[in-house]
This record gives C-alpha cells, sequence and structure tokens, in this order.
C-alpha cells in the first residue's frame, strides 16, 4: 500500500508551514546561539526544550489540545522560571535587550514550542488564530535570543516575515489556488531575505543610536524627578525656590519603626560652603571601601528602595551597622553608596536606641577634617559670627548648638520663597535681617553658626519620613526631600540637628497622601510582597506550594477519568451482542491502527462514516488510504453483520496486513 | 447469505429502472427518490412535505405511474367526508338492495394530495386503510388490493384552513421526504424539459405490481444482525427518556426503521444490514414521529435536531 507521505514530518501537515518553520528558525538559533554566543548555561534549557521538541514532530501520539494536563505543565514552568529565573541584575536598571529577560521569554517560549508540538491540533488547519499570535511573539522572543550572534540577525528578521506570513495562512482560504501560493511563498521568503539583509545592516549601523532612544524613552521621567529633588549628583544650592512641584512619588519604605515613626534619612553631606553652594560634588569624592560590622543590640530597621535611579544609601545618623549583600563604599563625609550601582535591592540597618551613642557607621572625625567641620565661609558677613557667638553663649557644645537651635526656630519664618535683598550674600540677609526661608537656608544657616560658635558642623541632604504605612513602617516620598545640619559632639559623635520651625517641615508644609493613591500604592505593592515573600522560602515549601494544587488538579482529573472512563464503557461497542473472538480482534486492531495513525474513531460513528470525514479534511494529506480501508470495512462488514463464512475472514485478515504495511 | 441471491439481480434491476423512471421527471433530487421507493419497498407509505411548487404531487403520480398498477388521486378538501375515501352502500331501487360502491382506496397507489386540508374526522378514515390494508365499511371488512401504497402530500408552510395530522396519522407514514428546491443546474434542466411538453407524460410503466410484491417479500428476508436491531431499539429508546419530547417513537416506528433499512440495504445490493443504513434513514423514518413539548420547541429545537443526536449518544455497533 502506498504508506501515508512521511517526509514532511518535521512541518507536520497539521500545523500551517510558515508556524512550522519559524518553529525550526527558532530551534536552529537557540542551537547557534549555545554554540557561538557564549552562553552555555543559559541556554541549556532551551536546548533541552529543543531536543524534546524535534522527536515530537515525528510521533504522531499527540497531547489532547488544551487539556488540564498542558496546563499544568504551563502553569508549573512559569512558576519555576518566576521563583528561581533571573531577577533584576545588580548592574541596573537596563532595557531592550536585557539578556537575562530575553533568556527567561526563550525558555518559556520553548516550553511553549514544546506544548504545542506534542499537542493535538484543535482543527486540521493548526492552532487558533489567537494561539498563533501569542506564540509567534513567544517564538520571536526566543529567536531574539540570538541578538549577539551575527548569524541570527540574519535569522531573526527572515523568521519575522514568516511569522507575519503564517498569520496571513489563517485568513479565510477563498479563491487561493495553488499556483499563486507558491508563487508568493517563494516571493515571500527572497523578501524575507532581502528585509532580513537589510535590518541586519541597519542595526548594525545605527545599534547607538537606537539603544540610546530607548535608553532615553524609559529614563526621561527619572532624570527630570532627580533634577527636581535637588540632591545626588548636582550639589545643593541656595536657590529662590525650594521643591516647587512636591512630587507623591514613593521612593523608600522604613519598616520596622517600633519607636517614632520620624526618621531623618541622610544621604549626602557637603562641608564646604562658597558661592551660594554647598560643595564637594558627588563625582569629585574618593570613596572607600566600607566594613561592614556586625551589631545585634539596637532597632532593627529594613529600608526597601521603591524607585530606580537610587544612587546612595539612606540611612539616620544614629546607625550602627548596615546588614547587605553588596559590596558598600563611603566617602570621608559618611556617604555611603553601593559600589558601581543603584540602590535597589532592600537592606537592614541597626540603629542606636538612644540618643546618647552617635552612629558608629559614619565614623570618627579625624583632624583634617575637624579643620574643614569648622571652617567659616570667607563670603559669610562678619556680623554673622558675632550674632552666633552671641547666641551660643557659653557652655558645652551640645547647649551651644542647642541654643543656636532654637534661635532659628523662633526668629524666623518659613516660605518655600525666599528673594535674597539685591546685592547681598543670601545666607547672611536670612540670619542677620530674620528673614522667611527654606530648610536650605535653615540648614545652611545652622551650620554657619555652629562652626562660628566652635562646633564641627556640615550640611546634610536626605528624606525626612514620617508618614505612616501600616503600624511599623514608614513610606517616603519625593515630597518629604529635606535639609538639615550634623554637628559633631565630642564624645558622641555626629547628631542631627534640625533648625527648620516644625511647621516648614515636609510632614506639616505639604498636604498628605489621598487615599486612593494609598490604596492604588498598596495594589502596586502587592507584586513585589508576593516575590518576597516567596525569596524567604525554602525551596521545599515552594515545591509543595507549586506541588499541591497540581496535585489537588491531578487527583479531581483522574476521579473525573475513572467516571468517564465507567461511563465510557457503557458507551462502547462493547455492549453489544459480540462477534466471534477473530472478528473481534480484528476490530480491534483496526481502531488501533486508527488511533495510531492520529484519527482514533468515536463511538457514535461507523468506521465508513469516520474514514469518509478524514478523507474529506480539506488541506492535509490523509493519513489512511481509503479505498483500501474502506474495502477492509465492507469485508469486516460482510462478516460481522452478513454472517461469517471462511472465505471473508481470510479476506479481511488479508486486506487488514496490507493496510499494516 | 440466503437463497436470495438468484433474486437479487431482478430486484436490482427493478429498482434502477424505477429510480431511472422518477428521475427523469424530478431532477436533481436522487435522495427523495430513493427514500419513496423504500417505503414503498418496506410496505409502508411517505408523506412528502415541502412548500409548492417543489413537485411535491408530481413525484408521487410519477411514481403510481411507473407501476402498472391502478393509481387514484384525492384532493383532501375540507368538506370531503370519510365515506368519499373508502366509499359506501348505495340503494338499489330494483331489488331493494344495497350495493357498495368502492371509493378511490381501493387502489394500487394512492395520492392523498393536500391531506392537511380536510378535517381530523376524514383524516382518520385512512388510519384502518394504512394500518391494515383494508375498509370496514357496514360491518363488513374488505381487503384493499395488493400492493398498497399510500402518498401524501402536504404543504407546512401554510395554516389557513388547514388542519396538522393528528400523531396516529402521522405515525402509520413510513417516512417523510422533504423535498427542497432544486439546485440550479437542476431547475435549469427542469426548464428545458418542459419546454414543449411534460416529460410526466413520457412515463411508462416499468414495473408490475407482481414484481413489486416480490421486491416486498425480498426486502423481508433480508438479514438483520442481533446488534444491529439492539442499536435501532437503543435510538428509539432515546427518544422516549428524552424530557424535551412529549411523545416519543411507538414500536411501530422502529419497526418501519426496521423494514426502512432492510429495503435500504438491499437496494444497495446489500443482503444484510448495516449500521450506516439505519442511520442513513433514522432522520426520515423517525423525525415526523415525535413531539416535542412546547418549551423546547419554542426554544428553537427541531425534531431532526433530536434524532441526530440520539445518534451522537448511541454508540454504534462494530
Amino acid at each position: 500500500m502506498p504508506q501515508p507521505s512521511r517526509s514532511s514530518s518535521l512541518t507536520d501537515p497539521r500545523l500551517p508551514w510558515p508556524f512550522a518553520l519559524s518553529g525550526v528558525v527558532a530551534r536552529v538559533a537557540l542551537f547557534f546561539s549555545t554554540r557561538f554566543a557564549g552562553g552555555e548555561r543559559q541556554y541549556a534549557a532551551s536546548l533541552v526544550l529543543a531536543a524534546v521538541l524535534l522527536p515530537s514532530a515525528f510521533v504522531r501520539a499527540r497531547l489532547p489540545g488544551n487539556r488540564v494536563f498542558v496546563w499544568m505543565v504551563r502553569i508549573t514552568v512559569w512558576a519555576v522560571m518566576i521563583a528561581f529565573g533571573p531577577t533584576r541584575r545588580a548592574t541596573g536598571f537596563s532595557i531592550v535587550f536585557e539578556p537575562d529577560y530575553v533568556h527567561l521569554f526563550g525558555a518559556l517560549c520553548g516550553t511553549e514550542l514544546v506544548l504545542r508540538s506534542w499537542t493535538r491540533a484543535a482543527s486540521p488547519r493548526g492552532p487558533s488564530r489567537g494561539e498563533a499570535l501569542l506564540l509567534a511573539a513567544l517564538i520571536f522572543m526566543s529567536a531574539s535570543n540570538t541578538w549577539t550572534s551575527v548569524h541570527m540577525q540574519t535569522l531573526v528578521p527572515v523568521y519575522t516575515v514568516l511569522t507575519i506570513l503564517c498569520l496571513r495562512s489563517f485568513g479565510p482560504a477563498k479563491r487561493t489556488t495553488r499556483a499563486p501560493l507558491v508563487t508568493l511563498r517563494v516571493s515571500a521568503v527572497a523578501l524575507a531575505i532581502l528585509v532580513g539583509f537589510t535590518s541586519v545592516f541597519a542595526v548594525n549601523r545605527y545599534e547607538q543610536k537606537i539603544m540610546s532612544w530607548a535608553v532615553d524613552a524609559f529614563r526621561r521621567e527619572r532624570k527630570r524627578d532627580k533634577a527636581e529633588i535637588g540632591f545626588g549628583t548636582a550639589p545643593p544650592r541656595l536657590s529662590a525656590v525650594f521643591n516647587p512641584q512636591p512630587s507623591m512619588r514613593r521612593v523608600m519604605l522604613v519598616e520596622g519603626t517600633h519607636g517614632t515613626s520620624e526618621r531623618h534619612m541622610r544621604m549626602i553631606a557637603f562641608d564646604t560652603y562658597a558661592d551660594r553652594q554647598w560643595r564637594p560634588v558627588l563625582r569629585e569624592r574618593g570613596f572607600a571601601p566600607l566594613a561592614v560590622s556586625h551589631q545585634d543590640e539596637g532597632e532593627h530597621v529594613r529600608i526597601t528602595p521603591l524607585v530606580d535611579g537610587m544612587e546612595l544609601v539612606a540611612l539616620p545618623v544614629e546607625t550602627l551597622a548596615i546588614e547587605t549583600d553588596e559590596t558598600l563604599e563611603q566617602d570621608a563625609l559618611g556617604t555611603i553608596r553601593v559600589q558601581g550601582a543603584d540602590v535597589q535591592s532592600p537592606y537592614g540597618l541597626v540603629v542606636a536606641t538612644t540618643a546618647d551613642s552617635g552612629g558608629q557607621v559614619l565614623g570618627a572625625l579625624d583632624d583634617a577634617h575637624r579643620s574643614a567641620a569648622l571652617a567659616v565661609p570667607s563670603d559669610v558677613d562678619p556680623k554673622v559670627l558675632e550674632l552666633a557667638r552671641r547666641v551660643a553663649g557659653d557652655g558645652d557644645a551640645s547647649s551651644r548648638v542647642a541654643r543656636i537651635e532654637l534661635h532659628l526656630r523662633s526668629n524666623h519664618a518659613y516660605s518655600l520663597r525666599y528673594e535674597p535683598a539685591a546685592g547681598a550674600e543670601p545666607l547672611s540677609d536670612f540670619i542677620l535681617n530674620g528673614r522667611a526661608a527654606h530648610c536650605q537656608y535653615f540648614a545652611s544657616a545652622a551650620v554657619v553658626m555652629c562652626r562660628a560658635a566652635g562646633v564641627p558642623a556640615r550640611l546634610v541632604t536626605g528624606y525626612y519620613a514620617h508618614e505612616k504605612y501600616g503600624a511599623h513602617a514608614t513610606v517616603v516620598r519625593d515630597r518629604d526631600a529635606h535639609a538639615w545640619a550634623e554637628c559633631w559632639i565630642d564624645g558622641k559623635g555626629w547628631v542631627t540637628v534640625d533648625a527648620t520651625p516644625a511647621a516648614a517641615r515636609p510632614d506639616q508644609a505639604f498636604p498628605e497622601a489621598s487615599g486612593v493613591r494609598r490604596f492604588w500604592e498598596r495594589v502596586q505593592d502587592l507584586p513585589r510582597l508576593a516575590r518576597e515573600w516567596l525569596s524567604s522560602l525554602r525551596p521545599r515549601t515552594i515545591v509543595l506550594i507549586i506541588a499541591a494544587p497540581i496535585a489537588a488538579v491531578a487527583l479531581v482529573s483522574a476521579v473525573r477519568y475513572l467516571r468517564n472512563r465507567k461511563r465510557q464503557s457503557v458507551v462502547t461497542a462493547r455492549t453489544y451482542i459480540q462477534p466471534s473472538a477473530e472478528l473481534q480482534f480484528v476490530a480491534r486492531e483496526f481502531e488501533r491502527w486508527l488511533r495510531r495513525r492520529g484519527v482514533p474513531c468515536a463511538g457514535h460513528v461507523t468506521w465508513r462514516e469516520h474514514v469518509n470525514s478524514v478523507a474529506k479534511r480539506a488541506g492535509t494529506p490523509s493519513p489512511i488510504d481509503l479505498t483500501l480501508v474502506v474495502r477492509f470495512i465492507d469485508a469486516y462488514d460482510a462478516a460481522r453483520f452478513g454472517g461469517v463464512n471462511g472465505q471473508t475472514m481470510s479476506r479481511i485478515l488479508e486486506l487488514a496486513s496490507s493496510l499494516e504495511g | 447469505m440466503d437463497k436470495d441471491l438468484t433474486t437479487l439481480p431482478t430486484f436490482a434491476e427493478n429498482v434502477a429502472r424505477l429510480e431511472t423512471n422518477l428521475a427523469s421527471v424530478i431532477r436533481g433530487k436522487p435522495e427523495s427518490i430513493r427514500l419513496l421507493l423504500i417505503a414503498l419497498l418496506s410496505r409502508g407509505h411517505a408523506l412528502i412535505e415541502d412548500v409548492p411548487g417543489t413537485g411535491k404531487t408530481t413525484l408521487a403520480k410519477s411514481l403510481a405511474r411507473s407501476i402498472s398498477g391502478i393509481f387514484r388521486r384525492v384532493q383532501f378538501t375540507p368538506d370531503l367526508l370519510p365515506a368519499d375515501i373508502t366509499g359506501s352502500s348505495f340503494y338499489k331501487p330494483q331489488d331493494g338492495s344495497f350495493e357498495f360502491r368502492e371509493g378511490p382506496v381501493f387502489t394500487n397507489v394512492l395520492l392523498a394530495d393536500e391531506i392537511n386540508r380536510t378535517s381530523p374526522r376524514t383524516q382518520s378514515a385512512l388510519l384502518e386503510v394504512m394500518s391494515e390494508s383494508q375498509v370496514t365499511v357496514d360491518g363488513k371488512r374488505r381487503d384493499l388490493p395488493n400492493p398498497f401504497f399510500v402518498v401524501a402530500t402536504q404543504n407546512p408552510a401554510e395554516y389557513h384552513g388547514t388542519y396538522p395530522l393528528p400523531e396516529a396519522q402521522l405515525d402509520r407514514f413510513a417516512v417523510r421526504i422533504s423535498l427542497g428546491y432544486p439546485d440550479r443546474d437542476s431547475e435549469i434542466e427542469v426548464l428545458a424539459n418542459q419546454r414543449d411538453h411534460h416529460p410526466f407524460d413520457d412515463l411508462k410503466p416499468v414495473v408490475s405490481c407482481e414484481q413489486v410484491i416480490g421486491m416486498q417479500d425480498a426486502v423481508k428476508r433480508v438479514r438483520v444482525d442481533p446488534a444491529i436491531a439492539d442499536y435501532l431499539v437503543r435510538l428509539v429508546e432515546f427518544t422516549r427518556g428524552d424530557p424535551r419530547l412529549r411523545l416519543g417513537i411507538s414500536p411501530r416506528g422502529s419497526l418501519s426503521l426496521y423494514r426502512a433499512s432492510q429495503a435500504g440495504a438491499l437496494i444497495r445490493g446489500r443482503e444484510y444490514v448495516t449500521p450506516e443504513d439505519v442511520r442513513e434513514l433514522a432522520v426520515a423514518v423517525l423525525a415526523h414521529r415525535i413531539v416535542l413539548d412546547t418549551k423546547s420547541k419554542y426554544a428553537g429545537q427541531r425534531n431532526e435536531q433530536v434524532i441526530a443526536e440520539a445518534m451522537e449518544k448511541t454508540p454504534v455497533p462494530r
């Protein structure tokens, strides 16, 4: 008998050809990328998937489409990927072709391909349009795994065009004759190659530009925000306006607050004032590795950054120790950052509970820096020094600082706008004339006056954390940006001196976040919380969590299957008066044969009707030889329903063996 | 195999002749013609149902003419009385006796045209006629000629002045045939054929009454495997338990399907019935016998669907 053609098994007749071809392209891409792109470990999973995929194209027995089982595999793979897959990298916020994301998608789509190829197509024309779209996207992602390899850069665009063509073949098949379709396909492949080379050329030529466009598009917002806040790389300048449009964006979450919820979260300190500006700027500073000491006594606080691009570690001045896996570095002014990256992962702090013990993290004040911290800026009016000494009076450093703080608080009003008198030095003008200004002036004035009174001092910017978030946490927003002074008290260390009047602090000066916003933020937090929760679990627990619902579903489907089988056994031909054992055997073998061919016969139609409908299915080569099968069915029926005789029986067996080929 | 083998060639020949004869008049409807022949050969009666002008009456007339027997036609009208069909006794003044004058049912082929236009009273006169091939008038039983075959036509689209056939009456029809419009080519052919005269006028009888009786007897001897009978009964049982139906299929219905399947098998040249024979005829034989309850009827269910569903839910013997 003529065997059904198997030469096209790789591009299974039940899948539209571009679809199958794009699958092959993706597989080839995965293979080559493993060989040449050097990402062995990351691609290993994809390769295994591809290895499972290939034989599946040759095997006829398929998984039934869209069954619970298929979905279970799908969900498991996704869950594993999410739980153990690559997360945000220490190298920071990277987009477009971030390798790890692409790997993740590659593995996902590899899984999807495998599932798809082991799944029987729902209709003779292949998967539905929606599935095809989804899969095409996934395959594309998988193929773009190969972006680094020159070979693959050609394949990806080819693949893209094929995908588009594949979607075309899902459209209505009216009036399509064979000949134009072949021309179309040939010209499509030619076009694909042309488009492939053109785009490879274009991408190679303009790669830098494309990347920078994309980066800009994603980063623009963040840059703007940073500029507004006025800290970070830009040194604080005594400007006319402070925080003119307070943003409600959340910067970080401070958890583990048991006593006071109000904290000065310092980020960067400055010790040199000249020409309205505090220095040195961040990029001019020298950083040295910070030894992480361990400390158990104290309040444990956890800081979770909520924005991208936080360059410095925020911490209260009383911090005793920092708990983090990252490598930290510190400059002479106590500014701490993560080595070579933005602050992205949460870190823990141990904070002194009593005000007496100063922070150990910030280190001691050596002689070189003591003189800098005592230097009164030369452009400040000498009257300021007089005033400072008069206000501070005699007594120890703490009491002098306290008097200066009180003086500033009680003699100056608060205003977000400050217009200095013409020609005057703004800081001296503020101090001497009792002007109203914003926190940067109060902080600068406190620093200058403390220095004049003989207490080492420096200016600090950061955030004033105060907004409660649940019982034991505070949330810090952009609008909480603040500036204050730090003074060195011998025997105590650095202490926070916030001379800004209470009404002028961010908690009083700016409106509260609305209830709607807070609710929405809680919702936004859910994925992060889920992720944190997952990462806090032990692998065994995760496996259990994944396995439990799957086991439940498996149990339910097993029960359902058994019940169905019971019902089906009632609804099979077996309940009829059975023919001779010989005929029963032939019938069983024939049905098995149909199953092997991928066209099992349902119980409620006759064989003849079934094979006719199989033969009628348009667009696919029939897996059975109709004339031969019909001849067999004729002979079988004659024996089964017309009464057996020896001659018919031998004829049946002869026909049956010819079916087997 | 039975001894029928010797009669089989003649049977096939006769069927072929009848089919060709009918096909020369009714174009493009081989299935309907076959169903009509199955009704005739299984000793049943046929109900042809469709909108006006599709050739119902022509088909019935053509069949009657193809058999060289007596053919009578009754146009059912609202004022038709039972006696007008069965016949009645007349007083003979000469000798003071009563003489029975046979009605139109004393025929081989009776065409009951527009059967739903007469009152149920008159329709019921056909009950005995159709099931027992006899007439009882004035207490005296009279046998009808053999073969006796009723072809009734009705137009389901029209409701004015019609009386729907009672279920008991419907049950006595072996098959219900729906002709439907011909396809375009066949219709063009119909127009061309009737240019100067109706092809019906050229029809000649091709089989004799005796041959028909012989064929009917041959049908009875077609082998039905117990598994097939089982399958057939399961189909029927499905309709009896169906909550959507006010009335399921009677044993008369299963018997009709049994006979029709035999006829269908033999027409195909087989001396045994296969499940396909049953499945092919199930809708034509069974659909008109069931009665949907009002709710399902207005929910858009159709009798044919119920039968198709019965076939879908019943396993086929193999």
